[in-house]
């Protein structure tokens, strides 16, 4: 398996491990390049190996993390999130949403709204 | 507590683009065992380039040298791997690994080397990891495999983005070597994977 003179020395007389800190400092690492590791750590992957547990919140559903956070008075909710709750007060001009189905409604005749929600259409379309 | 010998290992390997993911495998292992990584790459350009490399060996407590690249290879890691050679015969301070992709090979591109196995790591990045954990870490408070891979993809998918978005001009550079030390042990740092072995250790 392990080649060499004296390949135990590793194993037998290894003391406890640098921390990732000492590693970087006597690596001669600088700020930018420890600023640049982050960033690109970040980009690629943004949640810490570690931590997908610790958060409380699940690994797999990043969409509940916004309303869990703002049931419990923390953090900043999520776009679409926020989205949602105001296309439900009806104060927006969302795209869906029953705000905007009253308004679209409110155009057509009385025909039409009637098609429209039993979802057939006008031969003459065909 | 300080730890008994030398913590640096020295990598002796392939400098080219096919080698990038083996290579990052192979510094982000010695970073989770918990070992500071070394390279030729840290030297300037300089006069007195060979006294400095053989400092870097002589300052190492192990050594890797991957001589798995043997068609245009260059004659440096041989060369080195003989530097490392001599300093291990003379003292018990250091180990040195070979390395190979391929059973049996190094029985005919280095004969003078017969009597000792290399680890094989089979040109991929779990071989890479698994043949360096076997020759860094002891049986127990061992890192996991699985997580170390893990990592090693992680850190090989930031050098990427940093070279696509030119925040990085090359990999095998002097620049690009701390950059690379510096992603590794903060992935390691994320994973809390060293802090965990020292506290096993310390038991």
């Amino acid at each position: 398996m392990a080649s060499g003179l004296n390949t135990s020395y590793f194993k037998e007389n290894r003391g406890h491990p640098l921390s990732a800190e000492e590693i970087v400092r006597s690596a001669g690492v600088g700020k930018s390049e420890r600023a640049l590791a982050v960033l690109a750590l970040a980009a690629v992957r943004p949640e810490p190996v570690g931590a997908a547990f610790s958060n409380g919140y699940g690994k797999h559903k990043p969409a509940q993390r916004g309303s869990k956070a703002i049931s419990r008075g923390e953090g900043e909710p999520v776009a679409h999130e926020t989205e949602r709750k105001l296309a439900l007060d009806g104060s927006t001009n969302s795209r869906n949403g029953p705000a905007r189905r009253k308004r679209v409604n409110a155009k057509k005749s009385f025909k039409e709204v009637k098609r429209s929600a039993s979802g057939k259409r006008s031969s003459a379309r065909r | 507590m300080k730890t008994n010998g030398p913590t640096r290992v020295f990598i002796n390997c392939p400098f080219d683009e096919k080698y990038v993911p083996q290579f990052v495998a192979l510094l982000s292992t010695i970073i989770c065992s918990g070992y500071r990584p070394t390279c030729v790459l840290e030297l300037p350009a300089a006069k007195q380039r060979l006294q400095r490399i053989r400092n870097l060996i002589a300052d190492s407590g192990a050594s890797f040298h991957d001589l798995s690249r043997v068609e245009g290879a260059r004659f440096n890691m041989p060369f080195e791997a003989g530097l490392a050679f001599a300093h291990s015969a003379s003292t018990s301070a250091h180990s040195i690994f070979f390395m190979e992709s391929k059973r049996f090979r190094l029985q005919k591109t280095l004969s003078d080397l017969n009597g000792f196995d290399p680890l094989i790591h089979n040109g991929n990045v779990s071989g890479m990891v698994h043949r360096v954990l076997d020759a860094l870490s002891p049986e127990q408070n061992r890192p996991s495999a699985k997580t170390v891979i893990r990592i090693s993809r992680v850190v090989l998918a930031a050098i990427r983005r940093l070279l696509r978005t030119n925040e990085l001009d090359e990999l095998f550079s002097t620049r690009g070597f701390k950059v690379a030390v510096a992603v590794a042990s903060q992935a390691a740092a994320d994973a809390r994977i060293i802090a965990r072995i020292a506290r096993a250790q310390s038991r």
